[in-house]
C-alpha cells in the first residue's frame, strides 16, 4: 500500500515564447483503496497532474511524497527505476507494441531494465488474462483482439508489476460503453478490493459512479474535491 | 414571501435526472466492489428511498434548509442502516451525491450545492450515532401491550385496551394521544430498526385505521364546536395514518371532519374544498422532501372560494416553519394545538 | 527481456528491417567484392615475385617496382654464389615483345625469360603441357586465361614473338600479371626477342640455404651488392604493389568506390533505422513510461543494430561468398584473404551501429509523458 502527498505542486511551460504556468500550486493527498477521478475539461491540467504524480514529469515548484519518501525531484533512472517498482500505468489508448505478443506486451511491463523473467510469472500472466476474461489471449499478437480486449491487457501490463499505484488516462475514451463499464469495474475492483491507490483521469461522466472520491479540475487548479472537508476514517466506500 | 431560486438550484433542477442516475448508478457499483461481498443486492425499496432522498435535496436546497437535512439525514441514517446496506450507507448515498454533484456541474454552482452535504458528511458519524440513540428509546410498557395487539392484527383486544383506559376515566380524545399516537410512533421505530416485516408493518397500520375508524361507534364525541375541517396528506404524502387519527381526534372534539386519506393529487383536493366549504384544512406533510407539492397544494386552496384557514402538521413541518409560514400556512406541532388553534380560525 | 522485444520489433517491422538489413548487405557485398577485385589485382601486380619461389631478389638500385628494374651485370651472379647462405641463385630477364595470334593479329606481351635448366621465376602451376618444355629454346608458354587474346592457339602450334619463331608448348594456370599478358620463354629467346646485351639481366633471384639466418644473409648480399637493391620476396611484392596503387589511380579509384559502398551502406542503415524509431517512438516513450530508463532503450536500439547487422553480414558474406566463387577461374580478378571477412564484419558491425547513432538519438528523446495523450 502506498499514499501519496503533494504539496503546493505546479507546473509551468515555455510555450516558445513565455513561460506559461498549467498547474497552480495544489495540495492533494491520495489515499490506498480508493478510486479517484481526476476530471476536467481539456487544458485544465488534469494530465499534468497525473504524469507529475507518475513520476513522468517533474514539478516546477512544490514536494510530492510517496509513502513519506520525497520523490520531487527524483534523477531520471531513479524515477524510472520507482515507475517500474511502484508504478501500474494505463494510457487513453491501450498503447500495447505491435510485434510483441498479448503475454510479451505484459511481461515487458517487469523486464524493461533487462530483469530475469522466471516462469512463475509467465504463469501469473495466465492468471491475470483468465481474471479479466482474456484467457488464450497471451500468444496472440495485440492486432487480433478487440479494443476492449486491448485496454484490458494493458490493465494485466499495469497489474502484472503488482504495483502500489496505478494511473489511468482516459482509460475508457477509445472504448465503447460497455467495454467502458468492465474497465472501470476492473480498476474499481482493484482499488478496493487489492487496496490499491487507482487514480483516472477522464471527462467521461460515465466514469463518475465508479470514484471513491472526484476532484474537478479547472484553468490548473481544483475547482471541487469531493473529499474536501471529509474526516479522516469515515470512508465507506474502501 | 419565499425567495426565488437560485441559480446554482436552477442549475441542479435542470441537471436533477442526470444527477440522481448517477447517485442510483453509483450506489449500485459501490455496492457491487464493496471490499466484503454485499450480503443482499440494493433492493428497489432502498432505490425509493434514495429517489426520496433526491426529492428531499430539492427541497433542502430550494429552502436553504441546510438544518433541516441534517435532521432527516438522521432517519435516513437509521433506516437504511436497519435494510441490509448496513451503517455505511447513508454516507454512500451522500458521497454518491457528492461525486453527482461535481462531476456533473460546474464551478461555482457544484461547490455551492455541495457544501450542505460536505458538511453534512463531516457529521456524519454523530448523525449516525444519534440515530441510532433515538431508535433505542423504549415505549411504556402499556404502549408496547398495544402495539403488539396491533401487530398481531387483534383490533379487539386492542380497543378493549382503550376501553380500559376509558373506563378509569380517561377521555376518548386523550387516549388518541396517550396511546395511539405512541403507538403508532413505536410501530414507525420498529419499522425504522427493520424489525416488522412489510406485512407486520400494513397489518398494523390497517389495524390502526379499523381501531380509529371504531372509535366513534364506541365512545360518544364532545358537543358539536360548530367547526369543520378537511384533513388529508399532501400530494405524494402516503402517510395517512396520521392526518386519520387528526381527523377522528378532532371529530371526538364535535368537529364536523372530512378525511381523505392518503396523497391526492392537489387539484383534488381543491375539489372538496370547493364542494365541503371546510373552516380549516388541515395538511400533514411527514416528509419534508414533499414540501414543494404541500406548498402547491396549499397555494391551490387558498385560491379556493372561500378560501379555508390552512394548517399542516407532521415531522416534515418542523424544519420548513419558516417556509410555511411565507406561504401563509400555519404549522401545528401536535394535534391539541391543531384543536386549539383551528377552533379561532375562520373563512379567511 | 529486450533483446527479445528488439528482436521481436525488428520481425514485426519488416520492411524497416528489410532495409537496414539491405544496407549492411549492401555494404558486405558491395565493399567485399570492391576489395576481392583490389586483392585480385594487386595479386596480378605482383604475382611474378610472389610466384617466384625465392627469398631474394636483387635489382638495379632504387627499385620502385618490379617491372621498372635497369639491367644489371651477370657477375654478379657468381658473387652471390659466393656466399655460404646461398644455396642457388638465378638471372630473369624481363622484355616486351609482340606476338603474332592465331588470327594473324599481334598482341602486345611481356616477356618472362627464365633461366634453363632452373627456369626459376617461371610457371607455377600448369593447365596444360609440361614446364620442362619450356628447356627447349624455342618454347613458350601463355595463360589459359590470355588464350582468348591469343585467337585460341592449339598446344604446340607455332607463332612468332618480335619476329622470332616459338612454339606453343605449355598453358600456364593463373599467371596473370597486371602489367600485360605474360609469356614465359627461355632467357636466352628473350634477350633476342629484347635485344638485350648479353651478360646482363632484370633481376637475380637468390634462394638461401634451409638453415641460414635470413637476416643475416640479406646483410650480407646488401653489403655485397651496395649499387643494387636487395629485397626480400615480400618487399619487393609491397613495393610493386604499393607503386601501382600510389601511381596508377587504383588505390585512390578502389578507395573511393569502397568509401562511397560504405557511405551508402550508413546511409541506408541509418535512414532505415531512424525511419524504424520514428515508427515507434511512442512504443519507446511507453517502455519509457513503464520504467524503462534511457539506457534500457539504448539497449533495445543497439540490440537491434547488433541484429540487422549479424544477419546482414551474414548475408552479405553468403553472397559474396557464392559471388567469389562463381568468377572464380575467370579472368575477373578477384581474391579475398583470409583476414579480410572477419576485419570487413567487424567494420560492418561498427558501420551498422554508426547507423544506428541518429535513431538512438531519436528514441532517447522519447518523452514518457507524451503517453498521456
Amino acid at each position: 500500500m502506498a499514499d501519496l502527498r503533494l504539496e503546493n505542486i505546479a507546473r509551468d511551460f515555455y510555450d516558445g515564447r513565455q513561460l506559461r504556468r498549467v498547474l497552480f500550486p495544489i495540495n492533494l493527498t491520495f489515499k490506498p483503496g480508493e478510486l479517484t477521478v481526476l476530471a476536467g475539461p481539456s487544458g485544465s491540467g488534469k494530465t499534468t497532474l497525473l504524469s507529475i504524480i507518475g513520476l513522468v514529469l517533474r514539478p516546477s515548484e512544490g514536494r510530492m511524497w510517496l509513502s513519506g519518501r520525497e520523490v520531487t525531484g527524483l534523477a531520471d533512472d531513479v524515477a524510472s527505476k520507482m515507475r517500474l517498482a511502484t508504478y501500474g500505468f494505463v494510457f487513453q489508448q491501450p498503447m500495447l507494441i505491435d510485434g510483441l505478443s498479448v503475454q510479451d506486451n505484459i511481461l515487458l511491463a517487469l523486464g524493461i531494465q533487462g530483469a530475469h523473467i522466471p516462469g512463475v510469472v509467465r504463469q501469473r500472466v495466465a492468471e491475470l488474462l483468465t481474471s479479466l476474461g482474456l484467457a488464450d489471449t497471451a500468444r496472440l499478437p495485440p492486432q487480433m483482439i478487440s479494443g476492449g480486449m486491448k485496454q484490458r491487457v494493458s490493465i494485466a501490463r499495469a497489474l502484472i508489476k503488482d504495483p502500489a499505484i496505478i494511473l489511468c488516462d482516459e482509460p475508457t475514451s477509445a472504448l465503447d460503453a460497455e467495454n467502458g463499464q468492465v474497465v472501470m469495474g476492473i480498476l474499481k475492483k482493484i482499488a478496493v478490493a487489492e487496496k490499491r491507490l487507482v487514480v483516472v483521469v477522464s471527462h467521461d461522466a460515465r466514469v463518475f459512479p465508479f470514484a471513491d472520491r472526484l476532484i474537478k479540475m479547472e484553468n490548473g487548479t481544483v475547482v471541487a474535491d469531493t473529499a474536501a472537508g471529509k474526516p479522516q476514517g469515515l470512508d465507506v466506500a474502501s | 414571501m419565499i425567495h426565488p431560486p437560485s441559480p446554482a438550484y436552477t442549475l441542479f433542477v435542470e441537471h436533477y435526472d442526470q444527477l440522481l442516475a448517477l447517485v442510483h448508478r453509483r450506489l449500485a457499483v459501490v455496492w457491487q466492489y464493496r471490499p466484503q461481498p454485499p450480503e443482499a443486492a440494493l433492493g428497489e425499496e432502498i432505490q425509493d428511498y434514495v429517489n426520496e432522498f433526491g426529492r428531499l435535496l430539492r427541497v433542502v436546497l430550494r429552502y436553504h434548509l441546510t438544518a433541516a437535512l441534517r435532521q432527516e439525514a438522521s432517519w435516513y441514517a437509521s433506516m437504511l442502516a436497519s435494510r441490509g446496506p448496513g451503517q455505511e450507507a447513508l454516507a454512500l448515498l451522500v458521497d454518491s451525491w457528492l461525486v453527482a454533484l461535481q462531476g456533473i456541474l460546474k464551478p461555482p454552482e457544484c461547490n455551492i450545492l455541495a457544501q450542505p452535504l460536505q458538511e453534512l458528511r463531516a457529521e456524519l458519524a454523530t448523525i449516525v450515532a444519534q440515530g441510532q440513540e433515538r431508535l433505542h428509546t423504549l415505549p411504556t410498557p402499556a404502549v408496547a401491550q398495544l402495539v403488539e395487539l396491533l401487530i398481531a392484527g387483534d383490533w379487539r383486544g386492542a380497543l378493549g385496551e382503550i376501553r380500559a383506559d376509558l373506563s378509569l376515566g380517561q377521555l376518548a380524545y386523550d387516549i388518541i394521544l396517550a396511546k395511539l399516537l405512541p403507538a403508532m410512533a413505536e410501530i414507525g421505530r420498529r419499522w425504522e430498526r427493520n424489525e416488522l416485516a412489510i406485512y407486520q408493518e400494513h397489518l398494523a397500520t390497517e389495524t390502526v385505521l379499523r381501531l380509529l375508524a371504531s372509535l366513534p361507534a364506541w365512545f360518544a364525541a364532545a358537543p358539536p364546536v360548530g367547526r369543520s375541517a378537511l384533513v388529508t396528506c399532501v400530494p405524494g404524502e402516503e402517510h395517512q395514518v396520521l392526518p386519520l387519527a387528526l381527523g377522528m381526534y378532532l371529530e371526538l372534539r364535535g368537529w364536523r371532519v372530512w378525511s381523505l386519506g392518503r396523497s391526492l393529487p392537489r387539484a383534488q383536493i381543491a375539489a372538496a374544498v370547493t364542494a365541503f366549504k371546510p373552516d380549516v384544512v388541515f395538511l400533514s406533510l411527514t416528509m419534508l422532501s414533499r414540501l414543494e407539492e404541500a406548498l402547491a397544494a396549499a397555494a391551490q386552496v387558498q385560491s379556493c372560494q372561500p378560501a379555508p384557514t390552512i394548517f399542516m402538521g407532521g415531522r416534515g413541518t418542523i424544519a420548513a416553519q419558516q417556509v410555511l409560514a411565507a406561504a401563509g400556512i400555519e404549522v401545528v406541532q401536535d394535534f391539541a394545538q391543531a384543536h386549539s388553534r383551528a377552533l379561532g380560525g375562520t373563512h379567511a | 527481456m529486450r533483446s527479445t522485444v528488439a528482436w521481436r520489433l525488428l520481425r514485426h517491422d519488416r520492411s524497416a528491417t528489410a532495409g537496414a538489413l539491405l544496407g549492411v548487405v549492401a555494404i558486405v557485398f558491395l565493399v567485399g567484392q570492391q576489395l576481392s577485385i583490389l586483392f585480385g589485382l594487386l595479386q596480378y601486380m605482383s604475382v611474378l615475385v610472389d610466384h617466384s619461389g625465392a627469398d631474394v631478389w636483387i635489382t638495379s638500385a632504387s627499385v620502385r617496382n618490379v617491372d621498372a628494374v635497369n639491367l644489371i651485370p651477370g657477375q654478379y651472379l657468381e658473387r652471390v654464389m659466393g656466399l655460404p647462405e646461398v644455396a642457388w641463385a638465378a638471372p630473369i630477364l624481363f622484355g616486351n615483345g609482340l606476338m603474332r595470334t592465331a588470327d594473324d593479329s599481334f598482341e602486345a606481351v611481356r616477356l618472362v625469360g627464365l633461366h634453363r635448366p632452373r627456369l626459376q621465376g617461371g610457371p607455377w602451376a600448369l593447365a596444360q603441357g609440361r614446364v620442362q618444355a619450356l628447356l627447349d629454346l624455342e618454347s613458350a608458354a601463355v595463360d589459359r586465361l590470355d588464350l582468348k587474346k591469343f585467337a585460341h592457339p592449339a598446344l604446340g602450334s607455332l607463332t612468332e614473338i618480335n619476329g622470332k619463331r616459338v612454339r606453343l608448348t605449355a598453358i600456364t594456370e593463373g599467371a596473370r600479371a597486371f602489367q600485360g599478358t605474360l609469356v614465359f620463354l627461355p632467357l636466352d629467346q628473350v634477350r633476342d626477342m629484347a635485344q638485350t646485351p648479353p651478360g646482363r639481366y632484370s633481376a637475380i633471384l637468390v634462394g638461401f640455404q634451409p638453415r641460414a639466418d635470413q637476416q643475416t644473409a640479406l646483410a650480407r648480399l646488401r653489403a655485397l651488392l651496395p649499387e643494387c637493391s636487395v629485397l626480400t620476396t615480400a618487399e619487393l611484392s609491397r613495393r610493386t604493389q604499393l607503386y601501382y596503387l600510389t601511381n596508377t589511380g587504383i588505390g585512390g579509384s578502389f578507395g573511393f568506390s569502397t568509401t562511397i559502398a560504405v557511405l551508402i551502406g550508413i546511409v541506408i542503415i541509418t535512414l532505415t533505422m531512424y525511419a524504424s524509431v520514428l515508427q515507434r517512438t511512442r512504443d519507446f516513450a511507453v517502455m519509457r513510461a513503464l520504467g524503462g530508463r534511457r539506457r534500457d532503450i539504448a539497449v533495445i536500439v543497439l540490440c537491434q543494430a547488433v541484429i540487422v547487422g549479424g544477419i546482414g553480414i551474414f548475408l552479405g558474406l553468403f553472397l559474396l561468398a557464392a559471388l567469389l566463387n562463381a568468377t572464380r577461374g575467370s579472368d575477373i580478378p578477384s581474391f579475398l584473404p583470409a583476414v579480410v571477412p572477419p576485419l570487413l564484419a567487424g567494420i560492418t558491425l561498427l558501420v551498422s551501429l554508426l547507423g544506428s547513432l541518429v535513431a538512438l538519438r531519436k528514441a532517447l528523446q522519447a518523452d514518457p509523458a507524451s503517453v498521456f495523450h
